[in-house]
């Protein structure tokens, strides 16, 4: 079998010229994307004194370490903070993926009287949100979730958005044929899942389970509106923090004039601060971004080979 | 193919190979109710003249008081229209260039190349729109930006004020939002790809067809399905405008407004000194209700043309 | 039948969380480090101006051996994040302790996150004791929408000495509904427009900046263009640079007038100032469709095509420190460090002429109660403590003494040498002018803050005397009847007036253009709604009141 397959890739490679075409314009955006985070890099390491002359440029006067000085400053909180926002992503993702992949299931099985309606049910959520009060009176008020861990694992548990991926991905790869000859088989539901749907969406899985870590990841809002205990603070939180003092200036330009609008002003974050926070948020997901890869077997190589 | 179906309503509740998919359905079903269907109570806010002390339950009704000041506006029909333009833009512009970069991506010959582009596709998802905000003004800036940069030297006065010039935001506009958010979606499209059986790819090219053709009829066509459920999907926020590219990215520029404002924009600005809660509550749910009816149009739509590509 | 339960559910829920009271207790802020310092105040002089309080009057005794039981309140303000928060608060809460037996956990957080965090919290019904307004917390929606408790009682019993330091037409400004929803701050509160201009470019320049009449920035355009030839003769490595900055406001630096609004599409003239011909100080009208606005405007561009202000002040980050700029506009500086900027200019303070207040200066910050606060009376002995006694105020703005600041041989304040606020940098504890917490004058400061024997506070009461009053001092404006249409305007004051302000057009005639479209616009928009709305409610208003 492994012969055959390894004689098939050389019948089915792409020609030379069309691969080099390909190449060159997936080049030419890969530029177009990482340049730009190439300029952000950059400019964490230029001195403050380099941007006031010359502005933003890949050729800075000066190198500097001011931007990452205050970050390590916060030395003990920042730590604190990628662990707990690490934990509740890992943990949020995993509990979420098991929860929205049953759903997925159990609407994607055709001929279930409860599908559409449950689909429904789904459905609306993402259309209709009573809003940030109504949703922080149910999470502090009600249920306590307020400055806990809680607060981050529970409420997006669920995304329609995801849940109707995974579906559509349950749906497109796994062939019809194979859950009838299990149901003729004798198999429930349970057993189709986990023996079957499960082994076999890994691409869809993955896919899922990406956007649902980039989206924990990235979310600074909750940590903002619900915690207060340093502890529990996230890292997007921590770093936006200390970025909106900038913000308030932009939308409240009137205050700089004043003393306090002064002091404000001196004390708010440098460029350099800035992007280097924004680097401190982006490395560990390009880390973690090449695990997920490997369940995304590209094109023709599904199910022979595997770099 | 169809389940075995019940011969009376009645007894489908209780058919024992349905057990295990009530038992699997449930966590989601609590969460979904509790976290979403809960909070969904307070949209009668939208009707109400809220009072702190009597609650979202005591307040008074006030009727449809609270979406007036929506369409109260000589600009309803401008931020309406560029709201629903620069969605269907993005859509479209998205979608065809993410498909076009997930194939591509799949037929590279090598995979390290491959995986390598991918990775850097996804960086852009992880800015910020302030930072993006930056990287545009690199560009715009009237003093030190790029653009006015390379113009000096080419000799002209290079001192242009791209913020006052409403003509090549659009564009500017679509462009930014598909330099962030083709990567994620590429990811999508390239694990649907990955999902296609060897066989029909074997199949074809025993039979003799192109690359191109295979991409063609084989690819393609298995795209159809999340394709369709995107689109689908995108009708519903087709009234909201993503707030970080439209405020930031733009400084904000008045000057721009004809063309940059969107229904968010607007809101955020037209409360920031009245800050009601009935009123924001009642802008989304007229964004929301808006969002429901596409939907339903293209599901439909889409049911006439491949009933399996539906949603419903 | 789903949809039933679903329904019941919700019905069943919210009203558990409404009947679920204001029993939250929030957790104290930072961290809690001992610090056994005794409760010394700073020994220099105070104020003898008027209407100030040395005392802490109106306080039902004192002291944890006075009978008091104890109760303990949440406390949210919007000054910013510093390192020794906690620390400061336990040293507060000792004193307050002692005093009235009370324990304050205060949540100092950033402008953003207090917009993003406390209305929410404000709208959920969240106990949150005493409450900073401002930062997204707007007074009168939130006291419409019912969130804070009514102070008059609490005022005539516990917060005499409070009710004391403002007039009684100040207090009217902040009535909504007829009661009194918060504690204005006493600080400079009217509009005191400064020039702050370098000594040492003047002097080389031969400019005589003290004879320079002042009444506001809008008079003195040759002055400064010629200003800018000279600067660029005498300094030509300055040249391209601005020679004034960023003036943000179009008001109070350019126009004195009364205000209603967040912008300017409903004014009033103040008797004494007059800045537009044509109105008296009792009609009602709309500043961007006057003459004036437009020769402002023009002047704006015309100078920045000049080169006296910058196209854009973001290309010039440094302006205010290197010494390149001959003046920079203030508000609210009585009393300057010669130093304002750095070391490398003098810097000397002109106070312009006109000096006027009007109501909306006093409810854009201040402290309110919670509506659902568990003890209303002690929230207000607290707010008493803090705007009267002048140990609590001085502790809130400079930290712990021996920790934050030192009291030298002459019995002035200094941070240099202090433990933990010697750099600048990376202040301990330090909140100038620390506005939110309150009562600014009786703050005792280091003489490089506010001057020998604190005369920068005398200075503000003298001004927040003397200013100029509107006709209307007391009357706040009841928008419901035409919020729709402030929201239209506001938009549209948004698309125009920041562009206009900045003077950012190549012509003149563009201008012109813009200003005619921004009105023709405001037009569209019912503006002439609103003002016949304020017209009519002022008239009610003088009505009743003469």
């Amino acid at each position: 079998m492994k012969d055959k397959t390894y004689r098939k890739k050389e019948l089915n490679q792409l020609s030379m010229k069309w691969n080099i075409v390909f190449s060159m314009i997936l080049c030419v955006v890969a530029l177009a994307m990482v340049l730009p985070l190439a300029l952000v890099v950059i400019i964490s390491f230029s001195s403050e004194s380099s941007i006031a002359h010359i502005g933003y440029s890949f050729f800075p006067e000066e190198l500097s370490l001011e931007g990452y000085r205050y970050l390590i400053k916060m030395g003990d909180q920042l730590f604190r903070s990628y662990g707990i926002t690490i934990f509740y992503t890992v943990a949020g993702t995993a509990l979420s993926m098991a929860v929205m992949s049953m759903f997925a299931y159990v609407i994607s099985v055709r001929g279930f009287w409860l599908n559409r309606p449950l689909t429904w049910f789904l459905f609306f959520t993402m259309l209709f949100s009573g809003g940030l009060v109504p949703s922080y009176i149910v999470n502090v008020k009600y249920l306590h979730l307020g400055d806990s861990i809680w607060i981050f694992l529970l409420p997006g548990l669920v995304s329609a958005y995801n849940v109707i991926i995974l579906r559509t991905f349950i749906r497109t790869t796994i062939p019809e044929a194979l859950f009838d000859a299990a149901r003729i088989d004798g198999a429930g539901h349970f057993t189709i899942f986990f023996r079957i749907v499960m082994p076999l969406f890994k691409a869809g899985l993955a896919t899922v389970a990406l956007f649902n870590v980039v989206g924990r990841w990235n979310d600074w809002f909750t940590g903002m509106l619900y915690v207060e205990n340093p502890n529990l603070i996230p890292l997007q939180t921590l770093l936006t923090k200390l970025q909106n003092s900038v913000e308030y200036l932009k939308k409240n330009s009137a205050v700089l004039n004043t003393p306090d609008g002064l002091q404000l002003a001196r004390s708010a974050p440098s460029i350099s601060l800035r992007m280097a926070c924004t680097v401190a948020v982006i490395l560990p997901m390009l880390f973690a971004y090449p695990f997920f890869q490997r369940f995304f077997v590209n094109g023709l190589t599904v199910g022979s080979i595997k770099e | 193919m169809k389940e075995n179906v019940g011969k009376t309503g009645k007894r489908r509740l209780l058919r024992r190979t349905d057990i295990p998919l009530y038992i699997m359905a449930a966590p989601a079903v609590i969460v979904l109710l509790v976290f979403c269907y809960l909070p969904m109570a307070g949209l009668i806010m939208a009707f109400q003249d809220y009072n702190v002390v009597k609650g979202i339950l005591g307040s008074e009704l006030v009727g449809l008081k609270n979406f007036e000041f929506l369409f109260s506006t000589t600009d309803a029909f401008v931020i309406t229209r560029n709201t629903v333009l620069y969605n269907l833009a993005f859509i479209v512009v998205n979608l065809i260039l993410s498909v076009a970069l997930a194939l591509m991506l799949s037929e590279l010959r090598s995979r390290r190349m491959a995986k390598t582009f991918q990775t850097i596709y996804m960086v852009p998802y992880f800015l910020s729109w302030a930072v993006v905000a930056i990287l545009v003004s690199a560009f715009l800036d009237r003093a030190n930006g790029f653009v006015n940069q390379m113009i000096r030297s080419g000799g002209g006065d290079g001192l242009i004020n791209w913020y006052q010039r409403p003509e090549i935001w659009p564009f500017l506009l679509v462009f930014v939002n598909a330099w962030k958010g083709i990567g994620y979606q590429t990811v999508l499209y390239l694990a649907v790809i990955s999902g296609i059986s060897g066989d029909y790819y074997e199949a074809a090219t025993l039979d003799g067809a192109s690359r191109f053709q295979q991409a063609r009829y084989i690819t393609i066509p298995h795209l159809r399905y999340i394709i369709s459920i995107s689109l689908i999907m995108s009708m519903g926020s087709i009234f909201r405008g993503d707030f970080g590219l439209f405020y930031n990215v733009t400084n904000n520029s008045g000057a721009l407004y004809p063309v940059t404002d969107v229904i968010d924009t607007y809101i955020y600005r037209g409360l920031m000194s009245m800050s009601n809660i009935g009123m924001s509550t009642a802008a989304g749910l007229y964004q929301s209700v808006v969002g429901f009816v596409l939907v339903l149009a293209a599901n439909k739509v889409v049911t006439k043309i491949d009933p399996d590509s539906a949603m419903f | 039948m789903k949809k039933k339960l679903i329904a019941l559910l919700c019905m069943a829920a919210m009203s558990v969380s409404m009947l679920a009271g204001c029993g939250e207790k929030e957790e104290g802020g930072g961290s809690s480090e001992q610090t056994g310092q005794s409760s010394d105040s700073g020994s220099k002089a105070e104020e003898s101006a008027e209407g100030q309080d040395g005392s802490a009057e109106g306080q039902d005794g004192a002291g944890e051996g006075s009978g008091l039981e104890y109760a303990e309140l949440d406390w949210y303000l919007d000054l910013g994040e510093r390192p020794d928060m906690g620390m400061v608060n336990d040293a507060l809460n000792e004193y307050l302790i002692e005093k009235i037996n009370t324990k304050v956990n205060m949540h100092i957080m950033g402008a953003e996150d207090y917009s993003a965090k406390v209305p929410t919290k404000l709208s959920a019904g969240e106990n949150l004791g005493l409450v900073t307004i401002g930062s997204g917390v707007n007074y009168t929606v939130q006291a419409k929408q019912g969130a804070f408790y009514p102070m008059d009682e609490l005022l005539e019993t516990y917060g005499v000495g409070i009710r004391g330091l403002f007039s009684d037409d100040v207090w009217d400004t902040m009535r909504i509904d007829g009661k009194i929803y918060a504690i204005p701050i006493l600080k400079d509160n009217c509009y005191i427009m400064n020039m702050i201009y370098n000594e040492e470019m003047a002097q080389a320049l031969e400019l005589d900046m003290e004879n320079l009449e002042y009444k506001n920035w809008r008079q003195n355009e040759e002055f400064f263009t010629n200003a800018l030839a000279l600067r660029d003769e005498k300094f030509p490595e300055h040249k391209g640079k601005p020679l004034l900055n960023d003036i943000t406001m179009e008001v109070p630096f350019y126009f004195g007038l009364e205000t209603f609004l967040d912008n300017y599409v409903a004014v009033c003239n103040i008797d004494g100032i007059n800045d537009v011909a044509g109105y008296d100080s009792n009609t009602v009208f709309n500043l961007y469709a006057t003459d004036e606005y437009r020769e402002f405007c023009r002047m704006k561009q015309r100078m920045v095509a000049g080169g006296v202000y910058a196209y854009d002040f973001s290309n010039f980050p440094d302006s205010m420190y290197d010494g390149s700029l001959l003046a920079t506009s203030g508000w609210g500086f009585t009393y300057i460090n010669e130093h304002l900027y750095g070391d490398k200019f003098t810097t000397r303070l002109k106070v312009a002429e006109n000096v006027w207040t009007d109501t909306n200066n006093y409810i854009g910050g201040g402290t309110a109660i919670s509506v659902n606060c568990e003890n209303p009376e002690r929230a207000m002995m607290v707010m008493e403590l803090v705007n009267t006694d002048p140990y609590v105020a001085t502790l809130l703005r400079f930290g712990i003494e021996g920790e934050h600041y030192l009291i030298d041989g002459d019995g002035n304040m200094t941070f240099d040498g202090s433990p933990r606020n010697s750099d600048p940098a990376n202040r301990g504890y330090q909140y100038w002018y620390g506005a939110s917490f309150g009562n600014l004058t009786i703050v005792d400061a280091p003489e490089s803050f506010t001057g020998p024997d604190n005369i920068m506070l005398q200075r503000i009461v003298e001004y927040n005397n003397s200013a100029l009053l509107p006709a209307h001092m007391g009357f706040v404006l009841d928008t419901s009847s035409i919020s729709n249409e402030i929201a239209a305007c506001s938009n549209v004051v948004a698309e125009y007036s920041d562009t206009l302000r900045k003077g950012q057009y190549d012509t003149p005639e563009a201008v012109d253009a813009a200003i005619d479209q921004f009105n023709e616009k405001l037009k569209a928009n019912n503006v002439d709604k609103i003002l016949e709305e304020v017209q009519a409610q002022i008239d009610a208003w003088n009505a009743a009141n003469k």
